[in-house]
């Protein structure tokens, strides 16, 4: 883009009025949003407040509660839980099949038998759905009696019993997974697919002239052109399912045992059960810490790549 | 190729899409496997609510009721169909006006601190909400906003801007600065720049913007169960939730209320598709 | 400035209603079971024999009742008469969410026969063993569900009478029929059921997670050991599939998982409250009009002592920021007499005894009725002791979840539940 920019030294003065009439409405909501919660959290997190003494207040304990969460057998499978399950490998397959899903929704044969406006459609339908009706939906087909994926699996002779998705060790991670990657696989998929759609035939074409097989197409010409595109939803699906409390807490409350407990689950347990909400204002200042660190990556990234002009 | 070479076809038969003819079905199976997996989840849920309780979780067994819905409506679901609707598209409307004015600032002007102003801001995406909820319940029982739907429309704002402003100002990077310059130079005030040449331009991707903040506010649970006691004033995520009991669930209820809650979105979302697609191209993927 | 103009004529407006109705005092009733529908009806019959007063009626999820109460509580805030578990009454009264009520059941009276008519009402004292925070309303026990066609299949004559036996008999069903024998919720969330069968384990051998140290404390009553013998007993059936697959991904006993299975006769035997047995009874006959009922109810298994699982149920509290305590103690007796109860609260059993009397068991409860007399404890001093039930429940869901997926051997999950309930005393 052109570097005709507008202002001068004297734009800048002048314009600052209306500069502070745009973004004043923004900073409110965001101030009082997140920036006094989480100063909140900060003090709470040096106290010993319970949930029943709300009304009186925490004692001042130091770092007590941080002490704690680091020697934490317990907060160690938290932050694994968290950062390898939830992230790492959630994230990892929503990214490899969104961008499957965007070639495959993307591709000519679609066009030719008529499916792609239908499956376009369709591909909204998961994204549509309320990740609450998404997990009651996905506990009964998930279900070993009564649920259709068990019936179709030994229907088709792949299993003998029927595998209980939800309480096996081995199941209950890949299961959440699925469930997750369901409801958010559409937003992923649709923009790889718009990224996709604004690539140039030419380049396509002159690929197929020079000899370029299907794999060096792909791996040459439309890899490189989506690469914006997919760091910055790997970096924004991570956000989303770090974050996230929602899905893991309805589908296995963190159960069995403790095997999919997660930060997030982690923070309301400690503060609504044992009611501890000193220590539950710690684990959640550590996430929040964990996030905003990995949000600087995410700004240096877009700030070099996305946004060169606007920063 | 296979395609081309078979017998005569209607026009669009003849495209050559690079593949042969096995591997043009195996692909056409392969993407009717995933549309099915996409949509039976939620197919399996809007069929079991039309189902009575003795079938619902049979699969050979199916008899058709309207029970489940009449039940529903009994408990006042149309009073939080209300509620969701107004609060969200309210909330979307507002954020999406805060947004594009803030997403216009960052990517038209220059001042300092700009990047860490705008940095901050995208910040926002990454905290997790389940933090915010106690000292911001806290904040607003100070300032005697519980149970009032004005905290609702602070929180679904506030919780949408991060990302809106996200999205505009990738779509404001695609549209060239000339030509609002060229609009100002020609005398527009930069009101009128802003209103009459760049919001035309931009409203695909306002709708896109606006579309992902009704969704999130849509599904929004955690803040509206700490601020909305009132049966008068919850919202349907609400009510959907608490027909599962501690010992029973009302299962007949959980399903219609789900199929009701998933029906507006799929109805919103459907017509906007195209919108949609060309909407995220721009905003979030920076060519 | 419409939207302001607008405002400002719905504020008058709404100012001019609220002026013609001010003799009308207004309070809140929140209620947690999903009889809403009833209660409700019951909360308007209340608004037209009081005039003056007007119940809002409010209905929350039970899994976040306490836990918004403590937040609204904490700034003043909330319903001002809250329908709550039993077992969060002490917690909330000593946290001052609960409005101590001595005075008022001293001046108006309580219920139909007096304070001492009431059941479980160890769990609504202060640790002072005098101050009342709530008032016990509905009540509930657990019993055993058996399929009797099950266990004629499996050559089993009478009912299971202690654990080995009931473990016996699955084994019996599983080697005649194919069919899991005692199903039940193994999943480990915050509420999981594991943790009343556990209670009921060890209640039954005279054992308890929490006993009274004969000096005015509070001391954990069972050995890791033995402990660790319950999670094996509860193993056992995962291990040897004597119980629906998936158990370990449901909370709670009435999951639809179990009941289905039982409904569809796949399954012999549930261990469930009241009306989850009741449900189960209608949902049978509905699918099956005119037949013969093919359960039979029965307490629960014991060991070296006798069948005990626990006097569940809900209590009234009001809160302590309200403003208008009569008028919530009215309701609070609204909600205690027989006329409620016979009207609008037909599927729970009143927390009085004289109550109790006026609502017998049907015949096929007949095992309901045995337990609710004979073999139903109150939580006593898990309540009384210093030590959160919440806390102690959700401690003892995870560990047991953590052993029955072999993640740690029982000795280690049986260690850290009594070390966690050693320390919480």
């Amino acid at each position: 883009m052109s570097s005709t920019a507008i202002p001068t030294a004297r734009g800048i003065r002048g314009e600052r009025p209306f500069i502070v009439f745009m973004l004043v409405p923004a900073f409110f909501f965001l101030i009082m949003f997140y920036v006094y919660p989480t100063l909140f959290n900060l003090e709470v997190s040096f106290t010993d407040l319970s949930l029943f003494g709300l009304r009186q207040g925490g004692e001042w304990i130091g770092i007590a509660n941080y002490v704690e969460l680091v020697t934490s057998k317990d907060f160690h499978r938290v932050i694994f839980n968290t950062v390898f399950w939830l992230t790492v490998v959630g994230v990892a397959v929503r990214i490899v099949l969104g961008l499957g899903l965007a070639l495959l929704l993307d591709s000519k044969v679609l066009d030719k038998y008529r499916l792609k406006t239908i499956s376009r459609v369709l591909l909204l339908v998961p994204w549509a759905t309320p990740p609450i009706v998404a997990i009651v939906s996905w506990r009964w087909l998930l279900n070993p009696q009564l649920g259709d994926i068990n019936k179709l699996l030994i229907g088709l002779g792949i299993v003998e019993q029927p595998i209980a998705f939800l309480s096996e060790a081995a199941w209950v991670w890949p299961a959440l997974i699925t469930i997750i990657t369901w409801n958010t696989l559409p937003l992923v998929a649709l923009t790889f697919l718009a990224a996709l759609q604004s690539l140039p035939s030419e380049l396509l074409e002159a690929a197929e002239i020079d000899g370029a097989g299907r794999w060096q197409r792909l791996r040459y010409v439309i890899l490189p052109h989506l690469k914006p595109a997919i760091i910055v939803m790997t970096l924004m699906s991570t956000f989303w399912t770090f974050n996230n409390f929602v899905y893991v807490w309805l589908t296995t409350a963190g159960g069995p045992g403790l095997y999919t407990n997660v930060m997030a689950t982690e923070v309301y347990i400690k503060a609504f059960i044992d009611g501890r909400m000193g220590y539950s204002s710690a684990v959640g200042v550590v996430m929040a810490t964990l996030m905003v660190a990995f949000g600087m990556i995410y700004l240096r990234f877009i700030a070099q790549r996305e946004f060169k002009e606007v920063f | 190729m296979a395609a081309t070479a078979a017998a005569p076809m209607p026009r669009a038969f003849r495209v050559n899409t690079g593949f042969s003819l096995p591997g043009e079905l195996a692909l056409v199976v392969l993407t009717i496997l995933v549309l099915i997996f996409l949509v039976y989840p939620t197919a399996w849920i809007i069929v079991a609510s039309f189902k009575t309780s003795a079938t619902m979780f049979s699969a050979t067994e199916f008899e058709f009721t309207l029970e489940n819905y009449v039940s529903l409506f009994q408990t006042g679901f149309a009073r939080n169909i209300f509620n969701s609707l107004y609060l969200c598209i309210v909330a979307v409307l507002i954020s999406t006006f805060v947004s594009t004015i803030a997403a216009y600032t960052f990517s038209r002007m220059r001042f300092r601190g700009k990047s860490m102003i705008f940095g901050s801001v995208l910040l926002g995406q990454c905290f997790p909400w389940i933090i915010l909820v106690t000292p911001l319940f806290i904040l607003f029982a100070k300032m005697g906003l519980l149970n009032n739907h004005f905290s609702m429309l602070f929180v679904y704002t506030a919780i949408t801007i991060p990302f809106s402003v996200y999205l505009l100002v990738g779509y404001l990077e695609g549209v060239p600065r000339s030509l609002d310059e060229a609009a100002m130079i020609d005398g527009c005030s930069r009101f009128q720049a802003i209103w009459l040449i760049i919001f035309p331009i931009m409203l695909p991707g306002i709708v896109a913007t606006a579309t992902y903040a009704f969704m999130l506010c849509w599904t929004e649970y955690l803040f509206a169960l700490a601020f909305l006691t009132k049966t008068q004033l919850k919202t349907m995520p609400l009510a959907l939730y608490a027909f599962f009991g501690e010992d029973t669930s009302e299962w007949g209820r959980i399903m219609a209320a789900s199929a009701l809650t998933t029906a507006p979105t799929l109805l919103l979302f459907l017509p906007l598709q195209t919108r949609l697609t060309s909407g995220l191209a721009a905003g979030s993927v920076k060519q | 400035m419409n939207r302001r103009s607008l405002a400002a004529t719905l504020a008058a407006f709404t100012g001019l209603v609220a002026g013609t109705a001010a003799a009308e005092t207004e309070i809140t009733f929140r209620y947690i079971q999903f009889n809403a529908d009833e209660v409700a009806a019951g909360i308007e019959e209340f608004n037209r024999q009081n005039p003056d007063i007007n119940v809002i009626f409010e209905r929350i999820a039970m899994q976040d009742a306490r836990d918004q109460l403590i937040r609204e509580t904490a700034i003043g805030e909330g319903p001002d008469v809250a329908h709550l578990n039993f077992v969060w009454v002490k917690d909330l009264g000593v946290s001052g969410s609960c409005l101590a009520l001595n005075e008022l059941i001293e001046t108006h009276g309580v219920g139909s026969a007096g304070w001492d008519d009431f059941l479980a009402t160890d769990l609504t004292l202060a640790e002072d063993g005098e101050t009342i925070y709530g008032v016990p309303f509905a009540t509930d026990t657990w019993a055993m569900v058996y399929n009797t066609e099950l266990l004629a299949a499996a050559g089993v004559d009478a009912v299971p009478a202690t654990w080995d036996e009931l473990l016996e008999a699955s084994r019996q069903i599983k080697a005649a029929t194919g069919k899991p024998g005692f199903g039940f919720a193994s999943g480990s969330s915050g509420n999981a059921e594991i943790w009343f069968l556990a209670n009921f384990f060890m209640w039954s051998n005279g054992q308890a997670l929490v006993v009274e140290d004969g000096q005015g404390g509070y001391e954990v009553g069972i050995t890791a050991e033995e402990l660790a013998a319950i999670i094996d007993y509860y193993r056992t059936y995962l291990d040897e599939e004597l119980t629906i697959a998936g158990s370990l991904g449901i909370s709670t006993d009435n999951d639809p998982a179990l009941i289905e299975a039982m409904t569809s006769g796949e399954l012999g035997a549930i261990v469930t409250p009241i009306f989850g047995a009741v449900r189960l009874f209608d949902d049978w006959r509905e699918r099956n009009p005119g037949e013969e009922l093919p359960f039979t109810t029965a307490m629960t298994p014991h060991g070296s002592g006798t069948p005990a699982t626990h006097l569940g149920g809900q209590s009234l509290c009001v809160n302590a920021g309200t403003e208008h305590p009569e008028e919530a103690w009215k309701l609070v007796q609204w909600l205690t007499s027989w006329e409620f109860f016979e009207k609008y609260n037909t599927l729970f059993y009143p927390a009085q005894q004289s109550l109790l009397l006026k609502r017998p068991f049907p015949a096929e409860m007949e095992g309901f009725q045995k337990q609710f007399t004979e073999g139903a404890r109150s939580w006593g001093p898990y309540a009384r002791g210093p030590a959160a039930i919440a806390a102690m429940w959700n401690q003892t869901a995870r560990s047991f979840g953590s052993a029955l997926i072999g993640e740690q051997t029982s000795m280690q999950a049986a260690e850290e539940i009594v070390a966690f309930v050693q320390d919480q005393l």
